[in-house]
């Protein structure tokens, strides 16, 4: 047991460092809350890309760096905490990637990757639809064998930057007599297929990241499918431990806490406060490095993974409300806290919905770790 | 960072639960050579820590951070088996250079044998001292000290001083650590247990989030205790001791509600580990002083 970094740890971090320094003084990104979501920016993705940190995790002879998760995490924490845009590459690089060398065919492997590592393409997640939001299992959309590929039918929705992004990586029921978990599938749909169509609908804050998106026979060729047909239910849930362990679930409202700690000054107030919340954070931190250790072990983490993210995402949440309260009047306007505030506030209420509710995941602690 | 036990931690881990279940606690500490692990092996602390866990899962108090933890890693040398006694002023916000006739709060002070003041950047050693309890609850060994004279011996280097008293606040989160999580599985295994409304009142989400909880709560408390320990990083002993003891309270208020009135018993076991982790809360640094002094040093 050692929780402190390797040296090969603090050299990748370092380059991080030197990196987001350059960048930032070279003004290619603003920093900005919940960036890693919703700032869509290829040409960042693609340097992040030419230095090897898209695909740190997959294997070298796939073109990756072949590191672990928790050497991931040592990466992305910092790039979390300077609110740098990583949404066009993170779920490709956090999840698709992953769950196309878990699952994928050779073929899938050479045709798919490649371009995830190059920062090139850009994939959104298909899972939830009106009727299976928490409950994904009650999953409708429908995928048909034509001759040698599918015809994908159905409606998904929160589909996030759905509108920017290359493919939707899709779950489908594959066998109409299944029901719940069974005949579930997964597909990598290119979203410039014909018959695919989008609305947006815009969040609280006004932005517009999330989709509905409406399949209507969407052909797809037999290679789309990625893994076992009828087998999606179990890849997938694989892939959601990857999706809720990540450092995104505490540091998405970094800047907003160095606003708060340059705020906090010589009040003893705030100063314990501002402890509070850092102790808190480094306490999640660590969760979220041990759901990787995990990982790194050979499993896919799942009670840990909603420890993690249900811990992290209660201290982000605390976090808004100190914030607004040191505010006070001020907490109204856009200017609060470095400009931070709003924005946190006016996606604060996600935080604990998006990549399963603090109640679903609860409910995962308690059968998966408890056993009740 | 491996999150994986060497082989020697879980020897440790083995022995610990050995010693916390023995009838002397005391003696066993001392033939298995845990008071002086610190001056012994340079991962003693990690492994005292190990320690700590399972005497805050049995619940029982032992003056083991004065004697294993501040007297080694002062003066570098065993105090002996004698029971040591720690005053930290500073940790009360009182003057740390007060004089020597000031009444001090002195923890493991009832029974004490010998006592460390730790001062501003330095420490004394009083072999002539009186104590009067001062804590309230039963294996407390908190007490008013009164000190007779000059000290008998000096630690000058402050940077020992100021190790001492980090190895002391991650060793008292490692115990607080053992006993939350202790609570935490008595609680899972006590709503699978207990049947109302003809069901394991596990079977309600209220409580069974509850148990989630309380279950996130052991697990963080756990892996910050083993960071403090392993880091000479004060600041994650800082993080780690703040967020324990204000976990603390949290943990021992939901474990009580969950278990209704049993857990409210004299001879049930949980009250045992409550006020453990009440006394341990305030011992080498609350919630408050630990998250002024994370914030001061990042």
């Amino acid at each position: 047991m050692d929780l402190t970094f390797t040296e090969d740890q603090l050299a990748l971090r370092a380059e991080v460092a030197t990196f987001l320094e350059e960048e930032r003084a070279a003004g290619t990104f603003t920093p900005r809350v919940d960036n890693w979501i919703t700032g869509f920016d290829r040409d960042f993705s693609r340097k992040l890309a030419v230095r090897g940190w898209i695909g740190l995790t997959w294997p070298k002879e796939y073109g990756g760096g072949g590191r672990s998760y928790v050497d991931r995490l040592c990466m992305s924490e910092l790039l979390l905490a300077a609110g740098a845009p990583l949404a066009a590459h993170w779920f490709g690089d956090r999840q698709m990637g992953p769950s196309i060398l878990n699952h994928g065919t050779e073929a899938q492997k050479e045709r798919y990757l490649p371009e995830i590592l190059a920062g090139e393409a850009t994939y959104c997640i298909g899972m939830s639809e009106p009727q299976a939001g928490s409950d994904l299992a009650g999953v409708r959309t429908r995928a048909v064998r034509d001759g040698s590929g599918w015809r994908i039918t159905g409606h998904k929705i929160w589909t996030s930057l759905a509108h920017l992004s290359d493919y939707v990586y899709l779950l489908a029921r594959t066998d109409p007599s299944s029901e719940r978990h069974d005949g579930l599938s997964e597909f990598i749909v290119p979203l410039r297929s014909e018959g695919v169509s989008m609305t947006p609908i815009n969040d609280m804050s006004g932005a517009h990241h999330f989709n509905e998106v409406f399949f209507d026979a969407v052909y797809v060729d037999g290679d789309a499918l990625i893994g076992s047909e009828g087998g999606g239910w179990r890849q997938i849930t694989g892939q959601l431990g990857y999706e809720r362990s990540g450092l995104e679930r505490v540091m998405s409202l970094w800047p907003l806490f160095e606003a708060m700690r340059a705020a906090a000054a010589d009040d003893d107030r705030r100063r314990e406060e501002l402890g509070a919340l850092e102790a808190a954070v480094r306490v999640a931190r660590l969760l979220v490095f041990r759901a990787a250790a995990v990982a790194d072990s050979g499993r896919p983490p799942d009670h840990e993974a909603a420890m993690a993210k249900v811990f992290s995402t209660d201290i982000e949440q605390r976090m808004v409300e100190v914030a607004s309260l040191w505010a006070g009047r001020a907490a109204r306007g856009g200017e609060a806290l470095g400009g931070h505030l709003l924005p946190a506030w006016l996606i604060a209420p996600s935080l604990s919905i998006r990549g399963g509710t603090n109640e679903v995941l609860r409910g995962i602690i308690a059968r998966r770790a408890l056993g009740l | 960072m491996d999150f994986t036990f060497t082989d020697d931690e879980r020897a440790v881990v083995e022995a610990a639960a050995q010693v916390a279940g023995s009838a002397d606690l005391w003696a066993a500490l001392g033939e298995g050579g845990w008071l002086d692990i610190v001056l012994e092996d340079e991962r003693g602390v990690t492994y005292l820590g190990l320690v700590a866990e399972a005497l805050g899962a049995a619940g029982v108090a032992v003056p083991l951070v004065g004697t294993a933890v501040v007297w080694p890693t002062l003066f570098g040398g065993s105090a002996g088996g004698r029971r040591v006694g720690v005053a930290d002023p500073l940790c009360d916000g009182g003057s740390p250079d007060g004089d020597g006739g000031d009444v001090l709060l002195c923890e493991d002070g009832v029974g004490a044998d010998i006592v460390v003041v730790l001062r501003m950047g330095k420490a004394g050693i009083h072999e002539s001292f009186s104590v009067e309890p001062a804590g309230g609850l039963e294996g407390d060994g908190l007490a008013r000290l009164r000190l007779d004279g000059k000290p008998l011996d000096r630690c000058k280097d402050a940077d020992l001083v100021a190790e001492a008293r980090r190895r002391a606040a991650a060793v008292t989160a490692a115990e607080m650590a053992g006993a939350i999580d202790r609570i935490a599985t008595m609680t899972a295994e006590y709503v699978t247990e207990r049947q109302q409304f003809g069901r394991p009142i596990s079977a309600f989400q209220a409580v069974a989030h509850g148990a989630a909880r309380l279950a996130t709560l052991a697990q963080a408390a756990t892996w910050a205790a083993r960071l403090a320990c392993g880091s000479p990083d004060p600041s994650d002993t800082a993080a780690a001791k703040g967020w324990i003891s204000a976990a603390s309270a949290e943990a021992a208020a939901l474990a009580h509600q969950l278990h209704g009135a049993i857990g409210f018993t004299e001879e049930y076991g949980l009250q045992r580990l409550s006020k453990r982790l009440r006394t341990l809360r305030f011992a080498y640094g609350d919630d408050r002083f630990h998250y002024r002094a994370l914030v001061q040093s990042s």
